[in-house]
């Protein structure tokens, strides 16, 4: 999986500018913005850059994006052989995902690093050195938005099993995580009623929560660990439950 | 050039028939298309009311050049980016050999045999919501406007196709490049926001190196009463110098080509 993931390093490279651009956009903008006022709800300009630089991060960490050709696969009747496997589909899947997030980390760590010192130097960002509970805590939040994110994804691909373009839902999905997560923009920029459908779901685990506390604006306790832990027992649940249900559903036929 | 016209519409048909035949998918990615609109609005109508907003722009000013960023982009997804994929994906497998034999331009088949519809939704948003604004700020725009618009969106548009199909044609001198097409749309934020924004040497790079802050910037700046001639005439002539240099660059690159793929 390693070598077979090893052939894409140069569109990982490109991959990874392509996810530093809009950004590198977004600071101009933001830049705009600033230049009439100093502070917009605590946030200077070196802040909010220094926030998005957090984002390109964890989407780098956490982000999945095996919806589309999965799903192409169950749709084309090519999962066959994984049904009469003692090793089961969902676990093939993560396995592989997994090892695809690895050397994509590993190819687009250090364009992203590059990104960041530029910006840091540019922008005159003072960085935060997070207390050990904190990096404890930041390493859960990681491997949560992790999950969370995959967890998504699969049930996109499952639901391939019932409707013909579920393809499409992982747009519905990068829509839905955009602007609930605070990847787009800090919850607390945010109107009031996007505030409060943000702050209900657990999609502000994913981004906004994990820079809070990196960056020590967020005192996180055991009732986030809880809400985040039931959250994901009811991802898994729920994905066991689609994953049974849609294997009978699955219909191939040769010939 | 009536063949061509011909073949152009011969297309547009054959394509109109393959959309009636998934109407439930066209439905569905024409709903994803409109969702992306409207978070496009929504996303930068936000940043745009942080604070005092972008210097020199209202907010009301920067919906109207959205709305530009809007069209263009139905060009984007509708032609650009299927006929871009069809392409790269026919190099890489070694498949383009069918163009090449033709008694027809290779390049112009390139270019035109792949559409979408469901994005042209995106396309009328755009254009409703530009009239609009165009209303609500009571701007008085005339025959003479309008043909300058259209004017920049055209060249705009060939601009960008143009820069798609060099960059695209890249995929005949590497072994694998898969994600080669979504360099341009990487590059969309560029104008979605107006020209002034980029400062330093983005600004120049993205005004006079790679004009592709002005896309979006000119048109708006026209119906807004503000119509820089010496901007839109460099425009047009980027747009010529892009456009025969991406078919110069297909024509050398063809060259290299064996058929077995990538």
């Amino acid at each position: 999986m390693f070598i077979r993931t090893l052939q894409f390093r140069a569109e990982i490279v490109v991959y990874s500018l392509l996810d530093v651009l809009p950004f590198f956009i977004l600071f101009f903008v933001w830049g705009a913005v600033y230049s009439q006022v100093e502070v917009i709800n605590n946030y200077d300009l070196s802040g909010i850059v220094y926030y998005y630089l957090l984002v390109i991060f964890i989407e780098r960490l956490t982000a999945t994006h095996f919806e589309g050709w999965r799903s192409e696969e169950i749709r084309m009747g090519k999962i066959d052989y994984f049904l009469t496997r003692p090793f089961s589909y969902i676990n093939e899947l993560f396995s592989k995902e997994l090892a695809g997030k690895l050397i994509s980390i590993l190819f687009s760590l250090p364009v992203l690093l590059i990104f960041y010192i530029v910006n840091v130097y540019i922008f005159n960002i003072t960085q935060v050195t997070p207390e050990l509970a904190s990096v404890i805590i930041i390493i859960f939040l990681i491997l949560s938005a992790y999950a969370i994110q995959f967890m998504i994804a699969l049930w996109i691909v499952l639901f391939t099993f019932w409707l013909e373009g579920s393809s499409g839902l992982e747009h519905f999905k990068w829509i839905v995580l955009t602007l609930f997560s605070g990847a787009m923009i800090p919850i607390e920029f945010m109107p009031d009623w996007l505030q409060t459908i943000a702050l209900s779901l657990p999609l502000k685990y994913v981004f906004a929560i994990p820079i809070n506390v990196f960056q020590g604006k967020y005192n996180f306790d055991i009732g986030d660990a809880l809400y985040v832990v039931a959250t994901l027992i009811f991802m898994i649940i729920f994905s066991r439950l689609l994953w049974s249900k849609a294997q009978y559903k699955y219909v191939s036929a040769g010939g | 050039m009536k063949k061509y016209w011909q073949i152009f519409w011969h297309f547009r048909k054959l394509q109109l028939i393959k959309m009636m035949e998934y109407r439930g998918d066209f439905f569905f990615w024409a709903i994803v298309s409109l969702m992306w609109t409207g978070f496009n609005y929504f996303f930068f109508g936000l940043i745009f009311t942080q604070g005092d907003g972008v210097p020199g722009w209202s907010f009301d000013q920067l919906m109207i050049l959205i709305s530009f960023f809007t069209m263009i982009d139905a060009l984007t997804w509708s032609v650009f980016y299927p006929n871009m994929k069809t392409y790269t994906t026919q190099i890489f497998d070694g498949e383009l050999s069918r163009y090449l034999i033709l008694p027809i331009r290779a390049e112009f088949l390139i270019l035109i045999r792949e559409s979408t519809y469901h994005n042209l939704f995106r396309f009328f948003v755009g254009l409703a919501v530009l009239i609009f604004f165009t209303n609500k700020m009571q701007l008085s725009v005339g025959l003479w406007e309008i043909a300058l618009v259209v004017i920049i969106f055209i060249a705009g548009s060939i601009l960008l196709y143009s820069l798609w199909f060099l960059i695209a044609t890249i995929a005949f001198w590497v072994e694998r490049l898969s994600n080669i097409n979504e360099i341009m749309p990487g590059l969309r934020s560029v104008y979605q926001v107006p020209v002034s924004v980029f400062t330093g040497i983005t600004g120049a790079v993205f005004t006079y190196l790679i004009p592709l802050g002005l896309i979006t910037t000119l048109p708006s700046e026209v119906i807004l009463g503000d119509k820089n001639y010496g901007l839109i005439l460099y425009l047009i002539i980027s747009a010529i110098v892009a456009m025969i240099m991406s078919i110069s660059f297909f024509r050398l690159s063809v060259r290299k080509y064996s058929s077995v793929g990538g």
